[in-house]
């Protein structure tokens, strides 16, 4: 009985997940205050807390899987799938859309499977590794913002510089004040960053979405195994150290990710950051077993339902995470094709404009107008990227600055 | 890689998981909480604690009293004199580790844990 009971929670923590993996603006952060609330009462109807710990572990793991659909097709990015806009709707307006989002799901699945393979021996590295690098997060985040400033050429290095400087002062504007509740403070400020201000480019180039390519290109071997390593070891740095998120992750795997071939880059970009995506997950939980500290919404959350997150919970992550994984990345493959049949059929300009106004009510909606103010003023630095021409990466000072400026002591 | 090949890895993924989740859920204590969680709102559910004995007290009557603390609280446990007989709890001794269930209830205004004759005690 407990067998079915507990297979029963994944699936509604797989259905959970494609929800707040689909819908943007709605992080699995909320769904989990949410199960955490009802949680005595679900217990006191005899249900299972490993029932619904296995809920939450599906439910973020599908998240990480199915999130790239509204990222990719709509250019609506939370804040671990914000740097796959770019190169995603690029291929979208190639007619590659469908083989965006597979790549992505390749590094989802292969980060899975490896993390499975290499457990026995993370489990007596990451103590160790945690304690050696804890005291120079700070350094290792300014390392990185060094690094995307430096990789552009001449003058850019000084729009880069200026961009970085504009957006984390913002960025630590909006984190050190309680405009908003943390959870919803995100959804403006990536969603004007790098969704609306990428649609406005492309309702001013007056760009079409072309139909796109029903039979996906046979992928390079080289690509899938080398994006998933890369999106392995940086979701490990994410998953085990406070204050470095998805986005820091994919920046560091994005300047590991050159070679002369753009086409490669952008490729084993988004398997990277699918892989990254669901790693940070999977590592976020593992931090509980392996350093005791929660490093997710999701890990508070089981944190504060069981009182030990043992062996068996370890357990209990692996196998939900594979059915999760595995189960997501079939709808994900049939949804995206539902949506790419869509797409044809409506006119991008239209279709954009939609999506424009669609964020502007989901916006007031969740933030009110505090939100909207934040949603244009990073539209605007959104918009200075394209214009000055350096990489959008670099919008991400709005995160890293304030986790910096925090780790030095501000 | 291909598609077709992608969905078969995926779906040998969940057949894995499935099996995986079938041998780990008979491996799983049931209801298991950290004490500080016991709040109100869980009267009259049937929850599982664990931790160490810090105080035992047994009445005239044959009642049993005992104190259980964990990492995160304590609370205490109640065996009327039937139910700790059934349940052999006047062996347990003071620092014991145990994990038990039982029924949480207010008297006085406190939380407490009522086991009754169909409680579980185990030692850890």
């Amino acid at each position: 009985m407990m067998f079915l009971e507990i297979l029963l929670f994944a699936l509604i923590g797989i259905a959970a997940g494609t929800f707040t993996g689909l819908v943007p603006g709605i992080h699995t952060n909320t769904l989990c205050a949410l199960i955490l609330g009802i949680t005595p009462s679900l217990i006191g109807f005899g249900l299972h807390p490993h029932g619904i710990i296995v809920l939450i572990i599906s439910m973020v793991v599908t998240h990480t899987v199915i999130d790239f659909i509204p990222s990719i097709f709509l250019g609506a990015p939370d804040d671990a799938t914000a740097l796959s806009v770019l190169p995603g709707h690029r291929m979208v307006l190639d007619g590659k859309g469908l083989e965006a989002i597979y790549l992505t799901v390749i590094g989802g699945v292969g980060v899975v499977f490896l993390y499975i393979l290499l457990l026995p021996l993370l489990l007596k590295i990451i103590p160790i590794f945690y304690s050696w690098i804890k005291s120079y997060i700070h350094f290792v985040l300014s390392g990185i913002a060094f690094l995307m400033i430096a990789i552009e050429r001449k003058i850019k290095k000084l729009f880069s510089l200026f961009i970085f400087l504009l957006s984390g002062t913002f960025g630590f504007l909006i984190l050190n004040n309680s405009f908003l509740p943390s959870t919803y403070v995100f959804f403006p400020i990536f969603t004007g960053m790098f969704g609306i201000s990428t649609l406005l480019i492309s309702l001013n180039k007056k760009a079409k979405i072309p139909k796109q390519k029903k039979d996906i290109e046979k992928i390079d071997k080289k690509i899938a195994v080398f994006g998933t390593i890369k999106a392995f070891f940086s979701g490990l740095l994410v998953g085990i150290l406070p204050g470095i998120g998805s986005a820091q992750a994919t920046i560091l795997s994005q300047q590991l990710t050159r070679s002369t071939n753009e086409m490669h880059n952008t490729k084993e970009f988004l398997v990277c950051i699918g892989g990254i995506n669901t790693a940070n997950a999977l590592f976020a939980l593992t931090s509980l077993y392996s350093i005791g500290k929660p490093r997710s919404g999701a890990a508070i959350t089981i944190q504060k339902i069981l009182e030990t997150f043992g062996m068996n919970e370890l357990l209990l992550l692996i196998a939900s995470s594979l059915i999760a994984v595995g189960v997501a990345s079939i709808l994900t493959l049939k949804i995206s094709k539902k949506i790419a049949l869509l797409l044809e059929k409506c006119p991008y300009h239209k279709l954009s404009l939609f999506i424009i106004i669609f964020f502007l009510i989901l916006t007031i909606y969740f933030t009110g107008f505090v939100g909207l103010l934040i949603l244009f003023t990073s539209t605007a630095i959104g918009l200075l990227p394209p214009l000055l021409g350096t990489k959008r990466s670099i919008c991400m000072g709005v995160i890293m600055l304030p986790v910096i400026l925090y780790y030095f002591g501000f | 890689m291909e598609e077709k090949k992608l969905l078969y890895i995926a779906l040998t993924s969940a057949i894995i998981g499935i099996l995986s989740l079938f041998f780990i859920s008979s491996h799983l204590s049931s209801n298991q909480i950290p004490i500080s969680q016991i709040t109100p709102e869980y009267e009259g559910s049937n929850v599982r604690i664990c931790g160490k004995i810090t105080s035992k007290t047994v009445t005239s009557a044959g009642h049993v009293f005992l104190t259980i603390k964990d990492n995160s609280g304590s609370i205490k446990v109640v065996a009327f004199n039937d139910t700790a007989e059934k349940l052999g709890i006047y062996y347990l001794e003071k620092y014991d580790n145990i994990c038990v269930s039982g029924k949480v209830k207010e008297y006085k205004g406190e939380l407490e844990v009522l086991l009754s004759k169909n409680s579980k005690i185990e030692m850890k």
